[in-house]
């Protein structure tokens, strides 16, 4: 795990000092040492947290004749089997690295080498012989990668700090992204809420040469039609199900040449993570959970049975409403977008919790309820599909009483309000029926834009996400469309991004996500729907594929979303000046985002609450005034200045270019 | 696949009278099946067991 940076230059050598700002900017992903190649057309940074081959791993690598280079952020974790296989087709290797595997897969197998590897990576390569540079990011889109071009050069990075690190890079919010992360809570890559800027597209390369740019795609979430599964029972399919879960964990528990913790929840998922490791490998656990000081969030109780189950060393952090008001700039700073929860910020002091206990990877639960149907999205879009079956029915309309019950107030307390919110547009020929009701709530958020913004943002993306839909969706359960959607919106932009990687990475910590393996997806996404979702069992698979593994009382306890508190968090009395910074009239007319007077209503009405007892959009609004005028602040705004630090050491050089004294 | 095994992927009995569990049931149902039912067949009591679900899919399709 670490930072890759790098400049195609269509004009001359790249910038030697560019590059290495560029790198600074990535020091926290790599605090081991770095690295950079440069040649006339091209350089490659890197920034190492040292996790496989700790000796001998240095980037960028390059095959015998240094005619192939690679720089490369996350884990191949198969590399170890496909070495074998380039071993036999006599490839040599100096390391026992997997970025050497990249390099010589890259040689054997060109672009197919992507759909062969197993991980979670973001590539830089450059095959100098044909003067092509390729950029790879993985399936799912663990692990980021943006870019941006200018007339003279094409700038690649890990985090758009980064490409800023060139002040050619322009620097202001994009309407569609901002669009967007007011939509759907995330941008839909490869657009970016920075103009200009983009980032690699999941299950794609991008391959620019003396031919120009295009993207290649060698993956994406397919589904079968609907009743054409081909594996019908359900205990073989849970049996399979557990095989490729083991597996998946144990790759990723033992491949590593340093120690591997695991998060622990109190949620089913994390829980089967640290068992499968607990049950299947010698190695000891050592189990990281995050508590709120606010027992409505708090799942203290459920991690401390499994904590006794297992047996593991454990270490948890306890969070309250200060730490995340006291964190959150810091989070903006790592997330990069405007966040519509508070939840990163937990998240970050997490991580930070496991780097000082002398650990640099987690395993961790992420992906379960996107790829086995744990969210209540799914179930809320099943009740909705079963009511609009018969919208006149006297009893279909009660089961909105089964939805959301870990709310406080929950559609069962107020079963009037939920059937007017969740009746509206039960069109099932709508491919996105079941995100409608979010997307539409959260699009209020689009209401408070400054007139030029909203004029700018009037761009139908939930209809342009729909027509980006494949063709064979008409034929897949409505459940497989649902996921679709979640897959390509908040997994990747939201989940993996500023809940994961960058949370993580800010503590130079690496996450591996055993239910993202591209086999248990590809497994998962092809059993029958309601193997997943019986009826309104969410994740009824997994459950069944690890009942001996988890205790009754997790397996069996209500679905429990990850929360943090929201606008509470930033209106206590002992608030940081920032929040009041962050609200004045002052900063919301200089981002120009927002339309000032609802900003100055919203902060009244949070002064006079103290964020409490506010509804969703509320909480909303707080946080996207909040977390966008840190992006404006931080990023944008004219003097925004973000630290250089110097790459760390020890750094490799290897520098075609360099003159003497640059050397 | 056979009715009946289908009707045995269900989580069935429900355990005592709650009416929303049986909701749930025939939301199951109805997926597996791909029938709709009607108001009568959700509210009736037979969906609790695995027995009641096969007797009411056998009424619904017109075999009783």
């Amino acid at each position: 795990m670490c930072g890759i940076c790098g400049v195609l230059s269509f004009d001359g050598p790249p910038d030697r000092e560019l590059v290495l700002r560029m790198m600074g900017r990535l020091h926290h992903r790599g605090p081991d040492g770095s690295g950079y190649y440069r040649d006339h057309r091209v350089a490659l940074g890197h920034t190492r947290l040292s996790i496989i081959d700790v000796g001998g791993g240095a980037q960028p690598m390059s095959n015998a004749q240094g005619s192939v280079w690679v720089t490369f952020n996350g884990e191949i974790f198969n590399y170890v089997e496909l070495r074998d296989e380039l071993v036999a087709l006599g490839y040599r290797f100096r390391t026992a690295s997997d970025t050497e595997v990249i390099v010589h897969a890259w040689e054997a197998w060109g672009e197919k080498a992507f759909t062969r590897f197993n991980g979670q990576w973001a590539i830089a390569l450059w095959d100098s012989s044909a003067e092509r540079l390729v950029l790879s990011r993985d399936r799912l889109g663990v692990r980021p990668l943006y870019l941006t071009q200018h007339r003279d050069r094409l700038l690649f990075a890990s985090e758009v700090k980064c490409l800023f690190a060139d002040p050619e890079t322009s620097r202001g919010f994009d309407a569609e992204g901002l669009a967007q992360t007011f939509t759907f809570w995330s941008t839909v890559a490869p657009a970016t809420v920075f103009a200009g800027v983009e980032q690699v597209e999941p299950g794609t390369c991008v391959v620019i040469d003396a031919g120009g740019r295009r993207t290649a795609r060698y993956w994406a979430p397919d589904f079968p039609a609907r009743g054409e599964e081909p594996g019908q029972d359900l205990q073989e399919n849970a049996e399979r199900l557990r095989e490729l879960l083991v597996e998946a964990a144990r790759l990723r528990f033992l491949r590593s040449d340093v120690p591997v913790g695991a998060y622990l929840s109190g949620g089913i998922d994390s829980a089967i993570t640290a068992s499968m490791v607990a049950r299947y490998t010698d190695s000891p656990l050592h189990t990281f959970s995050l508590r709120f000081a606010d027992a409505d969030f708090d799942e203290g109780s459920y991690q401390a049975e499994m904590v006794s189950r297992l047996g593991a060393q454990h270490s948890d952090v306890v969070v309250d409403a200060a730490d995340i008001a006291g964190v959150f700039p810091e989070v903006v700073q790592h997330a990069e977008v405007p966040i519509l929860r508070s939840a990163p910020a937990p998240l970050f002091l997490l991580s930070k919790l496991v780097r000082d206990s002398g650990y640099k990877v987690v395993v961790t639960g992420e992906g379960a309820d996107e790829v086995l149907a744990g969210y209540d999205i799914f179930r809320e879009a099943r009740l909705r599909s079963f009511w609009a079956r018969n919208p006149r029915s006297a009893v279909r309309d009660r089961g909105v009483e089964l939805l959301y019950p870990w709310l406080s107030r929950s559609p069962g307390q107020a079963p009037a309000f939920a059937r007017q919110f969740f009746g509206r547009n039960l069109d099932t020929a709508d491919p996105a029926q079941s995100h409608r009701p979010r997307w539409d709530s959260s699009a209020a958020l689009l209401t408070m834009l400054a007139p030029t913004w909203r004029a700018a943002t009037e761009v139908d993306v939930a209809a342009r996400l729909v027509d980006r839909m494949p063709a064979t969706q008409a034929s897949w359960d409505p459940l497989s469309r649902a996921q679709w959607l979640e897959m390509t919106t908040l997994l990747s932009g939201y989940i993996l991004a500023s809940q994961g990687d960058r949370m993580l990475m800010a503590n130079s910590v690496e996450g591996r996500f055993p239910f993202l393996d591209h086999r248990v997806v590809e497994f998962a996404n092809a059993v029958p729907s309601r193997h997943k979702l019986l009826g309104m069992d969410e994740k009824h698979l997994l459950k069944r594929a690890f009942a001996d593994l988890i205790p009754a009382s997790i397996l069996k306890r209500p679905k429990q979303p990850y929360r943090a508190p929201d606008a509470a968090s930033f209106f206590t009395a002992s608030r940081p000046e920032w929040v009041d910074e962050m609200l004045s009239e002052s900063t919301t007319r200089a981002a120009g985002v927002f339309e000032p007077s609802i900003v100055t209503a919203l902060a009244q009405k949070c002064s006079r609450t103290g964020g409490a007892r506010m509804s969703n959009t509320d909480n909303m609004r707080v946080l996207a005034v909040l977390s966008t005028h840190l992006v404006h602040h931080q990023f944008i705004a004219s003097g925004a200045a973000m630290s250089d630090l110097s790459p760390a050491e020890p750094m490799t050089i290897i520098d075609r270019v360099a003159t003497p004294q640059e050397a | 696949m056979d009715r009946e095994a289908l009707v045995a992927e269900l989580p069935l009995p429900l355990a005592g009278d709650d009416d929303l569990a049986v909701v749930a049931i025939a939301v199951a149902v109805e997926d597996a099946f791909d029938i709709v039912l009607n108001d009568d067949e959700i509210t009736h009591a037979r969906l609790g067991t695995s027995a009641g679900v096969l007797e009411t899919l056998r009424r619904h399709l017109g075999e009783s």
